[in-house]
């Protein structure tokens, strides 16, 4: 096998060689399109760099997973994932992730709806484009600070609710380093990255298939039901993915939101890298492991929702 | 009574006047083409006839009902577009069927209806394809469809020929005056193509700045333009300079040489106006008739070029410094000139036309600038 | 219609004005908070410690040099890759976009956690090395360089660009630095500032691999103090929006040349 692989390029080498000496001269091979198996060569720094940086120490956690902490194969890792309380922070996430990228999807594609098509003034889109692509930028600790100033205990906007309207969210059940906290939070990311994502597709909605449906006597509910959400739906679909994808890693906002106190699997990874509490990095591993699976499931889910929403693309 | 009727319309967007008091009326089961250039305010009076745009100011009238305020859903008008507008996610049976299921119409009439539009369109085989699966005048066919599958009261098209190639196009035409004669539906139709106007209409309204300048039959538009811009816009044209030398007579001088018109040019002594003449009204004059018949002038010319166009063969001349053109039936017994040839034409002195000065013309087919015979 | 296209409109208001609240109340709320450092009056004065505290020029200057590491390794990495996939290896396209959604799949905290525990040990202990850092970085934001490099590319017709050049006879080299990268300009740029903003506070990477960085400084005085956060807040939302309006300003005029400019987190 390692004998054959070293003949091909032995091969490929003498057919390079001959090739230039058949075209004589070295400008001219310069000015040839270059042979492919040589193109490929200069892919090399990239793949290398991508996998010693990224898909090989990704897959070590896959090797530790499957190891005890004295080095031996084990699957007592994954049997410890069905602890209720891992259990919890995997549904915790789950739900967070869900429920920002539903809340946060649909809020923003109403905003990107309303600046797209909604006959607003055109200056409105650019100056929201920008905004969004700050915005969206604009998480992890800053974030964090930028919510507790505002929904936060002293909070200027829990504080003018209990002042001015009588309102205490905080009696309510609100806490901002709880479940809805962060979600609030999250959904200020979620919302112009959503603003971002959908827009090529809202433009690509011809004015004609509403037109059209008018003419044939259908009512805009109408339209949207049998021509403007299938037609969208398997870029809603890629949408909602990738914000669910965002919020189920998102690790710096809630860090520095709750101070690593919130149950989520990014925490409690993060708890295992750093340490802090009972230190067993092959549970961290599994815990990883368990966090690729879910977002491989969700790329998987997406692309076959994606084939069967899009039947009638190419 | 016209089936269609529109009373001074006028349409305005911001501060930009696109249709101006326009009023036209159609009879049940014709033909009617908007012909004009970009920004006339044909698709825009269109538009408002199918509801997508409501007037500044005049009523539309269908079979006598005022619809200017009814939207475009209530108004029961089949609309077919330029860029065909199916629905990407339905395939052709169901496209075909959207307005039919709007409407309730129980599904096996809807199924039979279906049917009964493919064959129409001769797509019997398409059914459940999708738009993208289609060719450009397949998917305009299944929008013609789809568009007089629910029966509408009158057939409306955007300009649905042009983003197709120039033979589909020659071929659709025809397909969809067979289809309009067949099920007899009043059809409005909007085109900048004057040929395909012609061969399609019963009836053409020459449109201009939002405004109509003729309605008539493609005869009449071709053969007796109320204005110039009708005359210039409408086929090929040649423009002549000249000055009056005898109003009575008609008499005018052509760079030297003088032609009769039957045009009455009292008012115009010693002044400058301009003529024209068709190609096809120009000939090859015989050696015997030298200036002498009293019906015809004679003027003569030099070879530039000879222009094939398939059935007809063009000679562009050269008569003082003015382009001219001479369209003849193309046959192999032709004898062609060679250029800087002199060629002595005649024409009848009732087929020159005189355009007033300062009169507004769309495009000159020759005279003006060497341009046009590149 | 005139009804249904009004309609549309007050809705479009609407969710445009309940966007606009959601996203400028925090953004506000911080600025006044940020000024209520002094009891009782409004001022800059937590602005004043925050720029009197040598930590934050530190942290600030450690993250600033990490980004432009990363973008240095970044741009020498991708861009020639770009540019062979689009010019020479198409069919290789589909992988690098598989790749580019790598880091969707694998997040920074388990990226962390793998470059931890796989560079821990003496063959390859890299860890305590900042080279771990900006490769760790240089992952991260490979997507945004590669897709703003890949639509620069496409908005320029790299082959015809490409075959001109040759057929007046010029090299590889010339072509690259003469013709593509003068053409890429905008794209590079998007994909610096991007990357910058970024890198500049980023807190997860940072903090597992115990980097003294800009956005562990900012969680640390989160947890001490109370105004300062909100005036870091604000400086660094203004940083970020000075770095995405460049892009915007940049990439003006240029067709088809949207840039990459959506977070993930």
């Amino acid at each position: 096998m390692n004998d054959s692989l070293h003949k091909d390029k032995e091969r490929s080498v003498r057919k390079g060689a001959e090739s230039s000496g058949k075209t004589g001269g070295a400008l001219f091979v310069r000015a040839a399109p270059i042979v492919t198996s040589k193109a490929w060569l200069g892919l090399v720094p990239f793949f290398v760099f991508i996998f010693a940086f990224m898909i090989i120490p990704a897959g070590s956690l896959l090797i530790g997973a499957f190891q005890r902490n004295d080095g031996h194969f084990s699957l007592v890792n994954f049997s410890k994932l069905f602890r209720p309380n891992i259990i919890s922070s995997y549904m915790v996430t789950i739900r967070l992730s869900f429920v920002t990228a539903l809340g946060g999807g649909l809020f923003g594609f109403f905003i990107a709806y309303a600046i797209c098509l909604g006959g607003l003034p055109k200056g409105i889109r650019s100056f929201m484009s920008t905004f969004s692509g700050v915005a969206s930028n604009f998480a992890g600790v800053p974030l964090a600070f930028a919510f507790i100033s505002t929904l936060g205990r002293m909070g200027l906007v829990t504080v003018f609710l209990r002042t001015a309207l009588g309102i205490d969210i905080y009696e309510g059940g609100f806490n901002l380093y709880g479940f809805w906290g962060l979600a609030v939070t999250y959904i200020y990311f979620q919302i112009p990255l959503m603003v971002l994502i959908i827009q090529p597709a809202l433009d690509n909605m011809k004015k004609e298939w509403r037109e059209a449906s008018e003419n044939l006597g259908a009512s805009s509910l109408q339209y949207w039901l049998h021509i403007g959400i299938p037609v969208l739906l398997p870029s809603l679909l890629a949408a909602f993915i990738l914000l669910f994808g965002n919020a189920f890693g998102a690790y710096a906002t809630a860090f520095s939101l709750t101070g690593g106190l919130i149950n989520i699997v990014p925490i409690l990874i993060g708890a295992q890298i750093r340490g802090d509490v009972l230190h067993d990095p092959n549970l961290g591993y599994a815990l990883a492991l368990g966090m690729v699976f879910i977002m491989t499931l969700a790329i998987l889910a997406y692309s076959w929702l994606q084939r069967i929403a899009s039947r009638w693309m190419k | 009574m016209g089936f269609i009727e529109l009373h001074e319309i006028t349409k305005s967007f911001a501060n930009n006047t696109v249709v101006k008091n326009l009023s036209l009326s159609v009879e049940e089961g014709k033909f009617l083409s908007f012909l004009g250039g970009s920004g006339c305010g044909k698709t825009t009076t269109l538009r408002m006839i199918a509801g997508f745009e409501t007037p500044t100011s005049g009523r539309i009238l269908i079979e006598g009902k005022d619809v200017s305020r009814v939207p475009p859903a209530r108004r029961n008008l089949g609309m077919v577009f330029q860029n065909y507008a199916l629905f990407p996610n339905m395939t052709v049976r169901k496209n075909i069927a959207f307005g039919l299921k709007i409407a309730k119409v129980p599904a096996q009439e809807m199924h039979a209806r279906v049917d009964e539009m493919l064959a129409l369109i001769h797509m019997e085989n398409y059914g459940d394809r999708y738009p993208h699966q289609l060719s450009g005048g397949q998917q305009q066919r299944v929008a013609l469809a789809r568009a007089i599958a629910v029966r509408p009261k009158a057939l409306l098209l955007d300009e649905p020929l042009s983003a197709l190639d120039a033979k589909i196009r020659v071929q659709l035409r025809d397909d969809i005056r067979n289809i309009q004669q067949e099920l007899g539906i009043t059809t409005i139709y909007v085109t900048h193509d004057q040929e395909e106007a012609m061969s399609i209409s019963d009836q053409i309204a020459v449109m201009r700045n939002g405004g109509i300048e003729q309605v008539g039959t493609p005869f009449d538009i071709y053969n007796t333009p109320a204005t110039s811009y009708v005359a210039s816009f409408i086929g090929t044209l040649n423009l002549l300079e000249g000055y009056v030398v005898d109003a009575a007579l008609g008499k005018v001088d052509l760079n030297g040489t003088t032609v009769r018109t039957v045009s009455d040019l009292r008012g115009f002594e010693g002044k400058k106006i301009r003529l024209t003449v068709r190609p096809e009204a120009l000939s090859v004059a015989r050696q015997d008739d030298a200036g002498s018949a009293s019906d015809v002038n004679n003027i003569t010319g030099t070879a530039e070029r000879v222009k094939f166009l398939g059935s007809t063969v063009r000679f562009v001349m050269k008569f003082g410094e003015t382009y001219m053109f001479m369209d003849r039936f193309n046959s192999s017994q032709l004898v062609l000139p060679k250029k800087g040839d002199s060629i002595r034409v005649s024409f009848a002195i009732d087929a020159c036309r005189l355009l007033p000065e300062g009169d507004a013309i769309a495009m000159p087919g020759s005279g003006v600038s060497d341009e046009m015979i590149q | 219609m005139k009804n249904g296209g009004a309609t549309r409109k007050a809705m479009s208001w609407f969710w445009l004005i309940i966007g606009l609240l959601y996203f400028f109340i925090p953004l506000l709320s911080t600025f006044l908070f940020s000024l209520k450092g002094k009891k009782g009056v409004l001022s800059f004065v937590a602005y004043q410690h925050v720029f009197a505290d040598p930590k934050f020029l530190q942290s600030f200057l450690f993250s600033l040099q990490m980004s432009v590491y990363t973008i240095i390794v970044g741009l020498v990495l991708i861009v020639p890759t770009a540019i062979l996939i689009n010019l020479k290896i198409p069919k290789a396209k589909p992988v690098i976009e598989l790749f580019s959604l790598m880091p969707f799949v694998i997040p920074p905290v388990v990226l962390a956690f793998g470059l931890i525990k796989f560079y821990a040990n003496p063959p390859l202990a890299l860890v305590s090395s900042p080279a771990l850092l900006v490769a760790g970085y240089v992952v991260i934001s490979f997507p945004y360089i590669y897709r703003s490099v890949d639509t620069g590319l496409t908005s320029m017709d790299l082959k015809v660009l490409t075959e001109a050049a040759q057929s007046l006879g010029a090299g590889w080299l010339s072509i690259l630095f003469k013709v593509i990268l003068p053409n890429l300009r905008t794209a590079l740029l998007s994909a610096t500032f991007l990357t910058f903003a970024t890198v500049i506070g980023e807190l997860t990477l940072a903090v597992l691999l115990a980097w003294p960085a800009f956005g562990p400084y900012m969680a640390h005085v989160g947890r001490d103090l109370a105004y300062e956060p909100a005036a870091l807040a604000i400086l660094s939302f203004m940083m970020t929006w000075g770095s995405i309006s460049l892009i915007q300003f940049l990439s003006r005029g240029i067709p088809g040349a949207k840039s990459e400019i959506g977070g993930l987190h």
